[in-house]
C-alpha cells in the first residue's frame, strides 16, 4: 500500500510554482502529540518553511545520519534559522516517548520538534507523506529495526511539499532550496 | 565505487598482537544523543595478505551487544540486515561506512562523549584478532562527506 503511494510521487505530474514544484500527491495537515504541546498541527507553523523527517531514535545508522544533515542545514541558515522549522516524526511510538524525543532531538538543535502518537495516527501521517516504515523481523539484539525511507521533506510556508531530499542531495542544495522558498 | 585509499594509517593498541597484513584506516564511532541506546562504528579494513580473510565476530565492552550490519535498499526503503561474516579478498579492502556496512553498538552501557575512544576487537575465522580504538566523533561533516555515495 505504502509502496503504491510512494510510487505515485514518481509519476505525479507536479504543478510548477517558482523553482520547486508543488507536490500535489504527498503531504497535508497532521495533528499529533509533540515535544512542544499535547497536540501540535503542521498548520501551527504556517509562515515557516518546514524540514520534516521520519525515523526512530533507536536507529543506529540512517536516522542520526539524516538528522545530522538536517542539523548541518539549519546551522548554515544563520539569520534565517528562525524562519525554518525542523521536525521529526517517529514511527516507533512504543519506544519513542515524548520525553525521549525531547532528549534525543535537542542534541541536533534546540529548535527541533518531535512528534509521536498512536500507531494508527502515525501510520496515517506516513501514508500521507508516502513514507515507508516496516518493522522487520531480525535476530539482532537491537530488537525491532525498521526498513524505512529516509527522505527529508521540504515544505513551504503554506505547508505544501516542495521537495524530497535524498542522501545524494548536498547541504548546499538544501540550503539553496530553502532560501528560494523564503524569497517566494 | 567505494574507494579504498592508498595512504594507510595503522591504529594499534599498545601491546596488542596483531597480524601486520590487516590494516584499519579512518576508524570512528558516531556520537549520538545520550538517550540513544545504539550507535554505529565505521572504518576501512585492508587485507594486504595473499589469502582471503573472513571477519566473523566483533566485540566491545561499551555496549551489551556488538553486531555487524549492512544497509540494503528494499521495498523502497533502507533495510538493515545483520551480517554473520564479512569476507575480504586477498589484497582488497572493505568499507564500513554510514548507509552501508557498519558495526552496530547495541545497548550502550553509558553515553559516549565526543573525544572518547571505543575499543573494538575484530575476530577472524582463522583465529586471529585485531583490536583498534575508534574515536567518538560528532561528525558534523558527515553530510558533506557522503553526498557522492548514492548511486
Amino acid at each position: 500500500m505504502w509502496l503504491l503511494v510512494w510510487s505515485l510521487w514518481v509519476v505525479a505530474i507536479p504543478s510548477w510554482a517558482g523553482q520547486l514544484p508543488i507536490n500535489t500527491r504527498l503531504g497535508g495537515e497532521f495533528s499529533l502529540p509533540s515535544t512542544v504541546g499535547e497536540s501540535s498541527s503542521l498548520s501551527d507553523f504556517k509562515g515557516k518553511v518546514v524540514l520534516l523527517n521520519f525515523g526512530y531514535t533507536s536507529c543506529p545508522d540512517i536516522c542520526p545520519m539524516v538528522l545530522n544533515r538536517m542539523a548541518a542545514v539549519m546551522n548554515e541558515l544563520e539569520d534565517e534559522r528562525s524562519k525554518v522549522q525542523p521536525m521529526f516524526i517517529t514511527f516507533d511510538p512504543k519506544r519513542d516517548t515524548i520525553e525521549r524525543l525531547q532528549q534525543y532531538l535537542k542534541y541536533f538543535g534546540d529548535d527541533f520538534i518531535g512528534f509521536t502518537g498512536s500507531e494508527e495516527q502515525l501510520a496515517a501521517v506516513a501514508r500521507q507523506y508516502g513514507v515507508i516504515a516496516i518493522a522487520q523481523k531480525s535476530d539482532s539484539a537491537a530488537g525491532t529495526l525498521y526498513t524505512h525511507s529516509d527522505y527529508i521533506y521540504l515544505l513551504d510556508r503554506q505547508g505544501r511539499v516542495r521537495a524530497l531530499f535524498a542522501k545524494s542531495d548536498s547541504i548546499d542544495k538544501m540550503v539553496d532550496d530553502i532560501e528560494s522558498l523564503l524569497e517566494d | 565505487m567505494k574507494m579504498c585509499l592508498v595512504a594507510l594509517l595503522l591504529v594499534v593498541l599498545p601491546g596488542v598482537v596483531m597480524a601486520s597484513d590487516l590494516e584499519v584506516e579512518q576508524p570512528w564511532v558516531r556520537s549520538v544523543p545520550p538517550v540513544s541506546p545504539n550507535t554505529a562504528g565505521y572504518f576501512m579494513l585492508h587485507n594486504n595478505s595473499k589469502q582471503e580473510r573472513v571477519l566473523v565476530a566483533v566485540s566491545s565492552d561499551v555496549a551489551s551487544s556488538v553486531e555487524m550490519h549492512t544497509v540494503v535498499e528494499q521495498d523502497g526503503g533502507m533495510s538493515m540486515q545483520q551480517l554473520q561474516e564479512v569476507k575480504i579478498a586477498a589484497g582488497d579492502c572493505v568499507m564500513f561506512e554510514p548507509g552501508g556496512n557498519h558495526i552496530m553498538f547495541i545497548g550502550l552501557k553509558q553515553p559516549l562523549q565526543e573525544g572518547d575512544e571505543v575499543k573494538l576487537t575484530l575476530q577472524f575465522k582463522d583465529g586471529e584478532s585485531l583490536s583498534m580504538l575508534l574515536p567518538v566523533k560528532r561528525s558534523q561533516d558527515e553530510a558533506h562527506q557522503h553526498q557522492h555515495h548514492h548511486h
